[in-house]
This record gives structure tokens, C-alpha cells and sequence, in this order.
């Protein structure tokens, strides 16, 4: 039973660590669809984040660096999408798919330059990451039979941008519901001729909600290449800002929700690959691939109206035009 | 305050402003002082020469029943009930106008009879086909019975704006023989059709190249004119035939559509414009809130009457 | 909005001369970049023409990228012309190495005449069925076509994984991949059958792209189903007007794009490596989207694209070799730049453009009141 409860508990804490820059990009692709602008480039400003996380910080040795210079790359990916979809008004998709694409030319093509190791970067030494941190008083607990353990390993022990994106969903969840810019912003997102004719313009909300969506990735990225892993690899993003967008489809476009569904589908992948061999009773064998792919599969079922009904934002994907 | 009314609507001119200025094709034409002017003095200013306002029309010759409805009724997806037994018949050779505060089910109750929404209740005959809610309804079978459709907004339903007009003229019977038999739609035949009836109905310019976005208003319901009137249909749907066109194609537009029903046609027409309808119906029907109010014969029928009714007033209540 | 304010552009300046200077921009941006990282562009570019015209098998390698490229680009434009994006060019290619292979498979004893027509149908059969559930999915359900094709890619990658790795893993073999497949169903390389080419992997596949870009032309504008497609693309609801099934020809048209979309198998399976391997589509798919953007998607437009890129696909294979700091990836960058120059900022310069063109041509009479 305690053997049990420890491998639970390995499986939280693996489901945390996976979720965490699904959580990031998630609550950036939720802020840019509420107001109107699709966002299938969360997976390429992810990647450039990634890179510029792991570029700046061997170069300069400072995991800050390189993490504020990862939150610049994800700002700069969002302003690329604003100019094309909002200022000259051009289609989103299309602008989406330019940007994922050009993430993953410009992120190997500058890393050859610059480091000549066929695109990654080099290996950080552990003191120039976000290392896990451990909590006050984790020995004294583990006096405590159950909680010390679970205090040890699913609270205590993460580096600081796990708990970023574990704070980044109340934060998103209090910007839209909870001040004046959220209101205004979910507005823009359903009806924006009614915000432009009460005189706030709708091109600058929806730039703030891509600037703010940009840096959430790039912390994202960050995590992937200079917490969570020690250097960058090419794709190394391989498809999370598509989950990210599912969880935020799965989540109807609301934080906590689209919390949740990160959280499951990070529990789905670290469950299978915790359970890798193991012939459970009536399915037997997981297969760890097709596992993989349930993520995507769920959200073609729920998009097409099998769990539940989506409702997304009336204006997305619709430029905004006087 | 200074306030300035574009519109072309001329009774709106003449009950509200003070002065007036005329456009035609981006000039002005002129500038009156509104007490100084009448209808027929701007009309003739909006389009160049005289303009028959008041419609030349001889007494419908009706005949055989063409067109009915009994009960008909339409609950849309939300459950909301926006048609309620309906029942009219339309002969061959007369014009049933529908009259009503825009809004009232006319779309609703043109769509149906289009078979572009499903029918819920009652039956539809149609040239001697029964349509109910139990046999599939959809616009292509509609129109393969023999009925014609002017839908009331041309830019939604009746053109494909990109489309070049002789593209446009083939919409709803692009696998007619308008396009050739072959496998292949054969462009010759397509030209040839839309030259024929852009000249025939004076679509200006008569280039078949040209896309439709690109001719003006009258222009564009003259294609939709074109194409539906020289299908000779059996029965035809028109839904604000003139809306937005200038008063020149206006008066085309009517004397067309007198002559459809001259040759037999049966006809139900649609319009917000109360005027219209009254000028050109030999039978008026008024729907308020989805809902019959009565049929009178457009002799009998006068402004306040069938205001009356419009507020929702049955007939038998406003005589 | 100034777009408003402008004339509109001549057609021969929107056709040609405006997408030539959205590439020219991307172009250009990239050649900044080249410079940046210290090498000089015109050599880049200079080595990278010669790369896939000019040296021995330039062409054919060229030829054979095209062909891929075709093949996605169709998948991507069929879609377009019905309003509806097909990102799914990828996982349709992909899924469609299957149905060679099934093929290949049963039926390889029976003699090439018969085993390789088949062999191409079973392709197209696969990436059309991949293309019809989401098409379907929106078509009758309202799921956005962009979401669930992005996700059928993802999901056909997994599938081919577990069967590359499992049911179908060549036995014996590590690497996920089919045994060969057999001899009958390999398509003749062009420089086998006596052309005068050096060899390259071009193969008979190339003239099915021919063929194909052909059908498509005859489909989209000869064809009572291309007629519908078109009109279903401008104004659904015209379309439900006229008495077309609009819900239906989106699943046509989708079965046709990812029936294009299969196509790549052939070239890839048929004709190249001869059995399916791990992500033999190598993002062809996504090519296919910036293919049919420049492309405009008319064929003669995206077989111009398709050689475009074809040559950087080749091109930027000599890169490897010439340059220190710049390798094929640069490529990918150059493809990004375009899809955004071409598609997403497709009309940026066209007010200036159409200002300057007003200016510089004698003024004629507007034409229509």
C-alpha cells in the first residue's frame, strides 16, 4: 500500500513537471483567444523561448538573463502575429503556422551559428539553472508518516518556474474576471464593435493580450531548456503549445478549467510512461505511443460535440475591421 | 442642429427635410428647396429622365391554383416557434403580396417555401407536389419542381460577389443544361447564356467577365432577375425585389415582373415597402408575428387597413 | 482604412508583380540574417542555385522535392478554394504510406501494370480518409477544420509510430520500418527509363504530379464539383441558395485534399525509399501550406512554388557543405518568412503599390458607375 501511495505520488509529481509549460502556454493561448486572436503559434514562440533561454544563458551565465531574454523572444514572436493578423489584419492561421515554422528554422539556424553544435546549444552547468528548490523544514517532516512524503515530493522540490505556472492561473483567472483590462479584453473577444464604439481600441487590447501570452511562453521555454532540461535540442518544444491549445479548447477558454485539462493530460503521459510494462487488469498493456496521442484524440472528440459543447469566443479568428 | 440624410427613400425627403440635394452616378445633380420640389421632379433628377412611379397595371387573369400552404408552420433549431399556420394559395397568373413590419416571419416564410429551412408543420403544394415535413425538403428539389427564387438580400443568398456574372447567371443551375450536357461544363454555353440574358434584361455593362462585386446595386438584381425569370418558372419567390436599386431598374424590375405573372406565373412577392406591394399584388397577405392576419384583395386594401393588420390586428377584427 | 483609400491593383500587378515582391522581401530579410551570421548572401544564394540546377543531379533532386510539394500543395489549395484550411497535408501523407504499402503487400506477386496503379490508389484512398474525418467532423459536427486537422497529424504520427514499431516493424530490425516492399511495385526512376539525366531519385511519380496539377485545374474550374467547391468557399450560403449540399462537398473536398495529400507516398514509397519509414513526410506537408499561399493556389502558380522551393530544398543541402555558420535549416527560415510575406502579410504592400501604380499610368476614365 505505501509502495502504492509512492508510486502515486512519483506520478503527481511527473504529472506537474509536464504540465508545467503546458499550464504557461495554455494561460497565453486562453488571453490572445479571448480576444479574438487564434493562436496555433504558441507552439513556436514556446521553441523560440526554449532557444533563447539556452542560448543567452550560456553565453552569459545567468539563468535570469536568460530567462528575461526568453520572455523578450516569446514578446517578439506575439508582436510578429499582432503586426500580421491585427495591424494589417491577415489570416491567423496562416500567421500562426508562419511563425511555428519560422521558430523552428531561426532557433536551429542561429544555434548552429553561433555554438557549431548542429543546433543545440551546450550543457548548462547545474548552477546556471533553475534547480529545484527544497522547502523549509522537509527533513522535520519527514518525520510525518504520509505527508512528510507527499510535502517532500509534490510540494517541496521544484524549481521556481514550476510554481510560476501554478501562480500564472490565478493571475490569469484574476486579470479576465477581476479587473477592468479582463473585462474589456473578453469583450473584445465576443463583440468588438461594441468596445471600439466605447472608445478603447481594439487593436492595443489585443496587442496587450499577445504581449502578455508572449512572455508566458517564453517562460514556458525557459522552463524546458534551463529548469527542467539543460540545454536546448531542435524541436525540442515537439508539439506541447498544440496541447496547450487543446487544454485550452478541452478547458472552454477559461483558466482553471484549462488548468485542469493540463493537469490531466500531463497525468496521462506521466502515468503511461510510469506504467510502461505493466500488464493491468482488464485493457493489459498500455501502449505508451497511442497513449501519447490521447490528448489529441479526446480534443477531436470534444470539438466535435461528443463531451460536452465548446463554445469559443464569438469574434475569433475574424479581424477586426471599422 | 445640422442634420444631414442620405437615403432613397424620396417620401422620407419629402416628410423631413428642409433642402435637397441629388446624386447621380457620384455628382450632384442638383439642389432643391424640399416645399419647392416633388416626388417626380427628384426621381426624374436621380436617374436622368421620367419615371413611371405610379405602376401601368391590367387585372390579374388568375387561373388554376399553382401554389398553396396548409398550416404551415416553422419552429426553428432553438425551439422557437417563428411561423404558425400558415395557409394561402396562389394562382397561376396573380401576384400574392406579403405584407408586414420587417421581421414578422417574411424571411422565414420564404426560406421554407425555398426549402432552405425545413418545414415543421403542415404541407407546401408546389405545381401539384405535396411537400410536407416527412419528405426531405431542400432547395435543389424546390427549384426542380418548377419554382424560381429572388431571395431578399442579393449579396447573401443570390450572387456569389467574386463570382463573374456570367458564373452568377448558372448559380442554382449549374448542372442544368445552361452549362452543356458534357461531363465537363462547357464555358461557350456559359458565355452564350449570360450574354443573352445580360443584354435581354439591359444588365449594364454587359460584360460576362466582369464580377459581380463590381456592378451596382439595380445591376445586381438584374442578374438575379435575369437568371430566375428566364428559368420560366412555374412559381416564383421574390423577396424585396427592389431594395437598394435605383429607381431607373426599379421600374424595370416591376414591369418584369407584370409580365411574368401575365404569362402565367404564380408569384408570392415580399417587400418592407408597403407602396410596392400594393402597386404591384392582386392579393395581399399580412403576417405579424409569424402569424397569418388575413388575405385581401388589393383593391380592397388601403394604408390604415393593413397597418392595422401589420400591428396584429386579423382581418376580421380591422374590417 | 487606408486600404480603402486606394485604387484597386491591376490584375497583372496583383497576379504577378505583388507576390513577387512579398518574395523578395522574405528573400531579402533572409539575406540580412545570412549576413549577420558573417557569410555573404549572393554566395549563399549563387551555391544553392547551383546546387539544384546546376551540378550533376541538381535537377532530378530538385524535380523530386517538386513532386512532394505538389502533392501537399494541391492538398492545401483543394481546401482553400472551399474555405477551409487543411493543415493536415502532413498526417494525410503520412497515413497514406499505409495504403502503398497494404497494397504493395497483398498484392505483390501480380505484375507492376497492375500492383503499382493500385499501389497509387491505396495512397490516395488513405490520405483521403484522413482528410474526410475531419472535414466530416466540421462539416456535420462544426468542429474547426485548422483544430482537428493539427490534431489528426499528431494522432496519425502516434499510429504510425506503434505500427512501424509494432505490427509491421520489419522483423529483425531495430530502426521502425517495413520490411521492403516488393519488387513489382516500385516506381521506374526517370534516369532508368533512357532520359537523358543523371541519376537522381526523380522518379515516374513526377508525371502523376504533372497529371495531377492538371486534374486539379479541369476539377476546380470545369467541373460541375468544382463549380459547387468554389461556391461553397465564397458563399456557403448562396451555395445552400443554389441547391448545393454544402456539408457534403466539404467532405468531397476534403477526400480530394487529402487524396493529393496521399499522393507524397508515392513518390516517397514507390519511388524512393521503397518501404514506409519513421516520418518519411519530413514536413512536406507543412511546405504544402506556403506552396499554395504563394502558389495562390492555381496551378500553375503552385508548380511555380513547388519549384521554388524544390530548388531550396536542394539548394540549401549544398549549404551543408560550403558554409561554417549556415546549413539546409536555413531553408526552413526562408519558408517561414515566405508563408508570413506571402500569406499572412499578403497584402501589406498593396495599398502603397496600387497608390504608385495610379500615379505612374496615364489616367483612365473609372470605369463603372
Amino acid at each position: 500500500m505505501a509502495d502504492f501511495l509512492y508510486q502515486l505520488l512519483l506520478t503527481f509529481d511527473g504529472t506537474l513537471r509536464i504540465a508545467t509549460p503546458l499550464m504557461l502556454c495554455a494561460m497565453a493561448g486562453i488571453l490572445s483567444e479571448r480576444s479574438g486572436i487564434v493562436d496555433i503559434s504558441l507552439e513556436g514562440k514556446l521553441l523560440s523561448g526554449a532557444f533563447v533561454a539556452a542560448a543567452v544563458t550560456a553565453l552569459v551565465g545567468n539563468a535570469w538573463a536568460g530567462l528575461f531574454c526568453a520572455m523578450l523572444a516569446g514578446v517578439l514572436m506575439s508582436l510578429i502575429h499582432g503586426f500580421a493578423c491585427i495591424t494589417h489584419r491577415g489570416d491567423q492561421v496562416v500567421s500562426g503556422v508562419a511563425i511555428n515554422i519560422l521558430a523552428s528554422g531561426i532557433t536551429v539556424v542561429i544555434g548552429i551559428a553561433l555554438f557549431r553544435r548542429g543546433g543545440q546549444t551546450p550543457s548548462l552547468p547545474r548552477e546556471d539553472r533553475f534547480t529545484p528548490i527544497e522547502w523549509f523544514g522537509v527533513g522535520a517532516m519527514d518525520a510525518v508518516p504520509v505527508l512528510g512524503t507527499i510535502y517532500r515530493q509534490l510540494i517541496s522540490g521544484h524549481n521556481l518556474l514550476v510554481y510560476v505556472a501554478l501562480i500564472a492561473v490565478p493571475l490569469t483567472a484574476f486579470l479576465l474576471y477581476r479587473t477592468r483590462f479582463g473585462l474589456r479584453l473578453r469583450a473584445v473577444g465576443e463583440v468588438p464593435e461594441a468596445v471600439d464604439s466605447a472608445g478603447v481600441s481594439v487593436a492595443w487590447l489585443r496587442y496587450r493580450a499577445l504581449i502578455i501570452g508572449g512572455a508566458l511562453c517564453g517562460i514556458a521555454g525557459a522552463y524546458l531548456s534551463i529548469a527542467q532540461g539543460g540545454n536546448f535540442v531542435r524541436d525540442m518544444s515537439a508539439g506541447k503549445g498544440y496541447i496547450a491549445l487543446a487544454a485550452v479548447i478541452f478547458g472552454n477558454w477559461r483558466p482553471l478549467s484549462a488548468f485542469l485539462a493540463c493537469l490531466m493530460f500531463g497525468f496521462l503521459e506521466a502515468g503511461t510512461s510510469r506504467l510502461q510494462g505493466v500488464d493491468l487488469p482488464l485493457v493489459g498493456e498500455l501502449n505508451q505511443t497511442l497513449m501519447l496521442a490521447l490528448p489529441y484524440v479526446l480534443t477531436v472528440l470534444l470539438l466535435a460535440g461528443f463531451i460536452g459543447k465548446p463554445r469559443p469566443p464569438a469574434a475569433i479568428g475574424k479581424p477586426y475591421i471599422k | 442642429m445640422s442634420i444631414l440624410l442620405i437615403t432613397h427613400k424620396l417620401a422620407e425627403i419629402m416628410e423631413i427635410t428642409d433642402t435637397v440635394s441629388i446624386m447621380r452616378q457620384g455628382r450632384m445633380v442638383g439642389h432643391r428647396e424640399t416645399a419647392q420640389t416633388n416626388p417626380a421632379e427628384l426621381a426624374e433628377l436621380m436617374v436622368g429622365r421620367k419615371v413611371l412611379l405610379e405602376v401601368d397595371r391590367t387585372p390579374a387573369q388568375p387561373t388554376e391554383i399553382r401554389f398553396s400552404a396548409i398550416g404551415l408552420g416553422y419552429t426553428n433549431a432553438q425551439g422557437v416557434v417563428e411561423l404558425e399556420d400558415i395557409n394561402f394559395e396562389v394562382r397561376a397568373g396573380e401576384i400574392l403580396g406579403v405584407a408586414g413590419v420587417s421581421g414578422n416571419g417574411q424571411t422565414q416564410l420564404m426560406e421554407v417555401l425555398a426549402g432552405m429551412r425545413p418545414l415543421t408543420a403542415g404541407q407546401v403544394q408546389i405545381l401539384g407536389t405535396h411537400v410536407t415535413a416527412a419528405t426531405a425538403t431542400d432547395p435543389k428539389t424546390i427549384r426542380n419542381l418548377g419554382l424560381g427564387h429572388i431571395p431578399e438580400d442579393r449579396h447573401t443568398h443570390g450572387l456569389v460577389l467574386t463570382f463573374e456574372a456570367r458564373e452568377n447567371m448558372i448559380l442554382g443551375f449549374h448542372d442544368s443544361v445552361l452549362t452543356g450536357g458534357g461531363a465537363l461544363m462547357d464555358q461557350g454555353t456559359i458565355q452564350e447564356n449570360a450574354e443573352t440574358k445580360m443584354q435581354g434584361y439591359d444588365v449594364r455593362p454587359g460584360n460576362p467577365r466582369l464580377a459581380a462585386k463590381n456592378f451596382s446595386g439595380g445591376n445586381q438584381q438584374k442578374i438575379v432577375i435575369a437568371r430566375e425569370f428566364s428559368a420560366n418558372p412555374g412559381v416564383l419567390l421574390v423577396g424585396q425585389p427592389t431594395r437598394g436599386v435605383d429607381v431607373g431598374a426599379i421600374e424595370f424590375i416591376h414591369k418584369e415582373l407584370l409580365a411574368l405573372r401575365d404569362a402565367g406565373c404564380a408569384i408570392l412577392l415580399v417587400s418592407v415597402e408597403l407602396d410596392e406591394i400594393m402597386a404591384l399584388s392582386d392579393r395581399i397577405m399580412v403576417l405579424c408575428d409569424g402569424k397569418n392576419m388575413g388575405i385581401i384583395d388589393a383593391s380592397d386594401a388601403d394604408r390604415q387597413g393593413l397597418g392595422l393588420m401589420m400591428a396584429g390586428q386579423r382581418l376580421e377584427a380591422a374590417a | 482604412m487606408s486600404a480603402g483609400t486606394a485604387p484597386p491593383l491591376p490584375r497583372w500587378a496583383d497576379i504577378v508583380l505583388l507576390p513577387l515582391i512579398n518574395l523578395a522581401i522574405a528573400f531579402i530579410i533572409c539575406g540580412v540574417i545570412v549576413a549577420i551570421l558573417g557569410e555573404n548572401p549572393f554566395q549563399a544564394l549563387a551555391v544553392m542555385f547551383n546546387g539544384a540546377f546546376v551540378f550533376p543531379g541538381g535537377l532530378g533532386y530538385t524535380l523530386y522535392y517538386t513532386t512532394n510539394l505538389v502533392f501537399t500543395g494541391l492538398a492545401v489549395a483543394t481546401a482553400f478554394h472551399a474555405a477551409k484550411f487543411n493543415i493536415g497535408g502532413e498526417g494525410q501523407a503520412y497515413v497514406a504510406g499505409l495504403g502503398t504499402a497494404i497494397v504493395a503487400f497483398t498484392l505483390g506477386a501480380l505484375p507492376g501494370i497492375i500492383v503499382i496503379p493500385l499501389a497509387v490508389l491505396g495512397a490516395a484512398a488513405l490520405g483521403a480518409l484522413w482528410g474526410v474525418v475531419p472535414g466530416y467532423l466540421q462539416a456535420y459536427r462544426g468542429s474547426h477544420i485548422v483544430i482537428t486537422t493539427i490534431m489528426f497529424n499528431f494522432i496519425a504520427a502516434s499510429v504510425m509510430v506503434y505500427l512501424l514499431a509494432g505490427p509491421l516493424l520489419q522483423p529483425g530490425q531495430q530502426s521502425p520500418q517495413t520490411s521492403p516492399l516488393p519488387g513489382s511495385s516500385h516506381l521506374p526512376k526517370l534516369h532508368e527509363l533512357g532520359l537523358p539525366l543523371d541519376a537522381s531519385p526523380l522518379n515516374a511519380s513526377f508525371l502523376i504530379a504533372l497529371l495531377a496539377l492538371v486534374a486539379f485545374w479541369v476539377l476546380i474550374w470545369r467541373t460541375r464539383l468544382g463549380y459547387a467547391i468554389r461556391t461553397v468557399g465564397q458563399n456557403p450560403e448562396a451555395a445552400h441558395y443554389a441547391g448545393i449540399n454544402v456539408p457534403r462537398t466539404i467532405v468531397l473536398t476534403m477526400a480530394i485534399a487529402g487524396g493529393f495529400a496521399g499522393l507524397l507516398a508515392t513518390n516517397e514509397i514507390l519511388g524512393v525509399s521503397q518501404k514506409v519509414v519513421l516520418n518519411f513526410t519530413a514536413g512536406y506537408g507543412f511546405t504544402g501550406i506556403a506552396v499554395a499561399l504563394m502558389g495562390r493556389n492555381h496551378p500553375l502558380g503552385i508548380f511555380l512554388a513547388a519549384l521554388l522551393f524544390g530548388a531550396l530544398y536542394q539548394g540549401g543541402a549544398e549549404l551543408d557543405f560550403e558554409f561554417q555558420s549556415i546549413t539546409r535549416d536555413m531553408v526552413l527560415l526562408i519558408q517561414g518568412m515566405i508563408i508570413l510575406f506571402s500569406g499572412a502579410l499578403a497584402y501589406m504592400f498593396n495599398p502603397p503599390l496600387a497608390r504608385l501604380i495610379a500615379r505612374l499610368s496615364p489616367r483612365r476614365e473609372a470605369a463603372y458607375g
